[in-house]
């Protein structure tokens, strides 16, 4: 371990979110050193290019030798914290060595990180050697939370104000669930934006998103997607932090559940392909692209996903279980002989709803929510007969959703 | 103008940002300053990928109401000049010169979806347009202002998403000579576009059929992959216009008792009927009156000062009404009519024909409809004046007759408008030289 500026000032248990926070001292300069080092590796904070007049003024203090609040930063590497408790937490040298190991996260602070850095290769490109030695030398402080999990990771940043304000609905429902992605489900792949790859026409390759979607339209028993805020506030709101864990069994049930379902009706389908020559009919003309080109297709997209989801939640509060569901797919029928027929009838339905909605994908969400709804309710007409199911969505999705938009 | 951002979330206080960049990036985003400090930035995210954006190009993005219009729209909207524009061609002959876009309707909702996005190659532009002059505070009514204090917004914290955006493209309008968007709401009216001035004013909606099937017509008159909406204006200068301007803009979407909706619609009524009395006087007494009688003069003149001869003029001479609104709307006048004065059905015969004016050997059917209706409109507007109390003489029919009424007053709604585009000054009107004086109703 090299030379150090790092002093410990002072440890607080949290007990919001059982980790310690460390109070220490240090030079801009070691900080900056370990600052260039997180900032270009940091997945929970986007790129930050606004600048405002603070910053300004900010940079203009530095040069005066101004104090600032203390940067919070966040011990990223849990392997080290064997037999860890918060309570009692009094290891200075790990804090140390995550500063020697660039094991960082910066939770609080970016900006005046950016504003820190910004100034001093400014001094440096100047050559103004008294004025970098002097700023690199000054004091900061920094409060380092040892033993957060990512989830409190993500907690204290949206509570302390930061991050939150760049943050797409997207980023934060990956980050949120990214232990999901991680988990390693028998034979089935998430896709992620990061990954920057297509998804794969199959039914064990999934975006991540659009099942995570699926999941979070179960565990809220709505179609719709949910918005960023409402995101935000299920995070500031979670009591125990420990709940999102114990969900993964649920999360793992739920796609499995999918997965057969599709498996199921691709097979029932006889793995129904669009054919052009049959859209020509007068029963079946459509005005734009199909839904889907397959029924794999169809079914993989985020509105049937997310009907899924709200459809489950809806069959639990009428006792009907993922377990039993899955018993039920493999009766799926219909009343009469062609399946086929079904999925192009399917395809015009969500034609004509795309032609007539105001919310197009919310009302096709609808449309799915209650195809599965009736198709695994035994209280429903409807129950295990997709040709059925898919007439009854279409003839709700009609009345409840287009009727008062469209005559 | 600019969007209202507050200080801070839930603040009383507002800092005004204005559009500076387009940021291009994994996402896209408008840029705003901060007026007062242009240092410090929001962004609004544009959802879509940038294609090619045709430039440059203005536009003026007007929003409206409209339960008929849906997400997969884009209704190309094209006018046919009033003037009869000519153009010369190279043999020296003259041609009429067709109608013309000027722009595009679509959903607010169109712009947040890309993934159900209705635009193709070229009007994602004017949706791209009509975005930045949204997130400019441009349009036609104020943008809302959000709780939140956040670095990123998107429409939806700004407008009601379900609100419909006409674009009109300045390059497309620069050659209609005194082109105002504002003549044209007349005649959007009809197909179920109300203004919106503001979005936290509560729109009255006129659900009346006749609206909707006369919107139905865009879509069966148009190719499945391009709607078109062919509109007129109203014939008059902006001074003459101004208060039907008011209604249509404001007061024809407010939600007010039937007595005031009928008083401030009859306006449009009593403005016309003031234009064609001057009209009327150059052409019946000015023109060609040297040898008529003193007691013939003395008759056209009186007759000339009667409301309901004019409102029946106006309805039969100077403009053109659609029976499929004016048949509906005789019989609930009828009805309603009957209601206030049950002796009404047995003088109906003579009634409606207050103030006829006849062509020669007798009027077609759709003038006789008209004159029947101008009778009946004068006198629902002398019962509501003079006789409002009977109304309420029978409290058991009383809400039956209201209804009526708020029935009456929404199809009046759109007589007025049709009247208005339809408006035709009558200098060069044929008198008929035996017009049949009758009882004036007013």
């Amino acid at each position: 371990m090299g030379e150090t500026s790092l002093k410990v000032l002072s440890i607080l248990p949290d007990h919001r979110i059982k980790a310690a926070n460390v109070m220490i001292e240090v030079n801009i300069g070691e900080y900056l050193n370990i600052a260039d080092h997180i900032t270009d590796n940091n997945d929970y904070q986007r790129k930050i290019v606004i600048k405002s007049k603070i910053k300004e003024i900010l940079r203009e203090d530095f040069l005066q030798g101004c104090s600032i609040p203390p940067i919070v930063l966040a011990v990223k590497n849990q392997n080290d914290l064997h037999d860890f408790n918060f309570e009692n937490f009094s290891d200075e040298g790990l804090i140390a060595k995550a500063f020697n190991g660039n094991d960082l996260l910066i939770i609080d602070g970016l900006q005046r990180t950016y504003v820190m850095r910004s100034l001093r290769d400014e001094l440096q490109a100047k050559n103004e050697e008294d004025k970098l030695l002097y700023f690199l030398g000054q004091r900061i402080r920094a409060e380092v939370y040892v033993g957060l999990e990512r989830l409190g990771i993500l907690y204290r940043m949206i509570t302390l104000n930061t991050g939150q304000n760049t943050m797409s609905t997207r980023h934060l429902m990956e980050m949120l669930y990214f232990d999901y992605k991680t988990t390693g489900l028998d034979g089935i792949n998430f896709v992620t934006d990061k990954d920057d790859a297509p998804v794969r026409l199959n039914i064990n390759e999934f975006n991540f998103k659009d099942v995570l979607d699926g999941f979070n339209s179960y565990l809220e028993g709505k179609e719709n997607i949910a918005e960023r805020t409402e995101i935000l506030d299920n995070i500031k709101t979670l009591n125990n932090l420990d709940d999102l864990n114990k969900d993964i069994d649920v999360f793992q049930s739920f796609i499995k559940l999918f997965q057969k379902f599709l498996e199921k009706i691709i097979e029932k389908t006889d793995d129904w392909h669009f054919d052009p020559e049959d859209f020509k009919q007068t029963e079946f003309n459509i005005k734009a692209q199909p839904f889907g080109k397959s029924t794999l297709e169809v079914f993989k997209r985020s509105q049937p996903l997310t009907g899924f989801g709200a459809a489950l939640k809806f069959l639990e509060s009428r006792s009907v279980g993922i377990k039993e569901i899955e018993i039920m797919v493999n009766e799926i029928k219909i009343d009469t002989d062609d399946f086929q027929y079904v999925m192009k009838s399917l395809i015009k339905y969500l034609d004509l709803i795309r032609d007539k909605s105001k919310k197009i994908g919310n009302d096709q969400r609808y449309f799915f929510r209650t195809i599965f709804q009736s198709l695994f309710d035994k209280n429903n007409d409807c129950f295990l007969l997709f040709d059925k199911s898919v007439q009854k969505a279409f003839d709700e999705t009609r009345d409840y959703k287009l009727s008062n938009s469209n005559k | 103008m600019s969007l209202l951002i507050p200080v801070e979330t839930g603040a009383d206080e507002f800092d005004d940002f204005v559009v500076t960049e387009f940021e291009l990036g994994d996402n896209n985003y408008f840029i705003l300053s901060n007026k007062r400090e242009p240092t410090e930035k929001i962004r609004v995210l544009f959802p879509f990928e940038c294609k090619d954006i045709a430039a440059p190009y203005t536009v003026q993005t007007y929003l409206f109401k409209n339960k008929h219009v849906s997400q997969n729209d884009v209704i190309e909207l094209k006018i046919s000049p009033l003037e009869k524009v000519e153009i010369k061609k190279e043999e020296g002959k003259k041609d009429k010169v067709k109608s013309f876009r000027i722009g595009y309707i679509f959903m607010l909702n169109a712009l947040l979806e890309p993934e159900n996005s209705p635009f193709n190659e070229h009007t994602f532009s004017f949706a791209y347009y009509a975005f930045e002059k949204l997130v400019s505070g441009e349009a036609s009514c104020k943008p809302k202002i959000p709780h939140e204090k956040k670095d990123e917004y998107n429409l939806a914290d700004f407008y009601e998403t379900e609100l419909s955006c006409v674009v009109i493209c300045d390059q497309n309008t620069e050659s209609v000579q005194g082109f105002n968007f504002e003549h044209y709401l007349f005649d959007l009216f009809l197909y179920g576009f109300s203004y919106v001035m503001d979005q936290n004013k509560k729109i009255r909606i006129n659900n009346s059929a006749f609206i909707a099937d006369k919107f139905e017509t865009i879509k069966s008159t148009s190719s499945v992959d391009k709607q078109g909406l062919n509109i007129t204006k109203a014939p008059f200068t902006q001074s003459e216009i101004s208060y039907p301007i008011t209604l249509i803009k404001s007061l024809i979407s407010e939600e007010s008792h039937f007595l005031t909706r009928f008083h401030t619609l009859y306006q449009v009524f009593e403005m016309l009927i003031d234009d064609i009395l001057k009209s009327e006087i150059k052409l019946q007494i000015c023109a060609g009156t040297e040898d008529l009688p003193g007691h013939k003069l003395k008759e056209k003149v009186s007759k000339l000062a009667t409301e309901g001869y004019r409102v029946n003029l106006l309805i039969t001479r100077y403009s053109k009404t659609s029976t499929e609104l004016t048949l509906p709307l005789t019989e609930k006048l009828r009805e309603v009519l009957t209601h206030i004065n049950p002796l009404y059905q047995e003088s109906g015969e003579q009634e409606p024909r207050t103030e006829v004016d006849d062509t020669e050997n007798g009027e077609d059917k759709t003038e006789i409809q008209a004159t029947k209706l101008a009778g009946l409109i004068v006198k629902l507007r002398n019962d509501l004046v003079h006789n409002y109390r009977s109304l309420h003489s029978d409290p058991l029919k009383r809400s039956v007759k209201e209804l009526l009424v708020t029935d009456i007053v929404d199809d009046l709604e759109l007589v007025c408008c049709e009247v208005l585009i339809s408006f035709g000054r009558q200098e060069r009107r044929k008198i008929v030289p035996q017009e049949r004086t009758s009882i004036a109703v007013d």
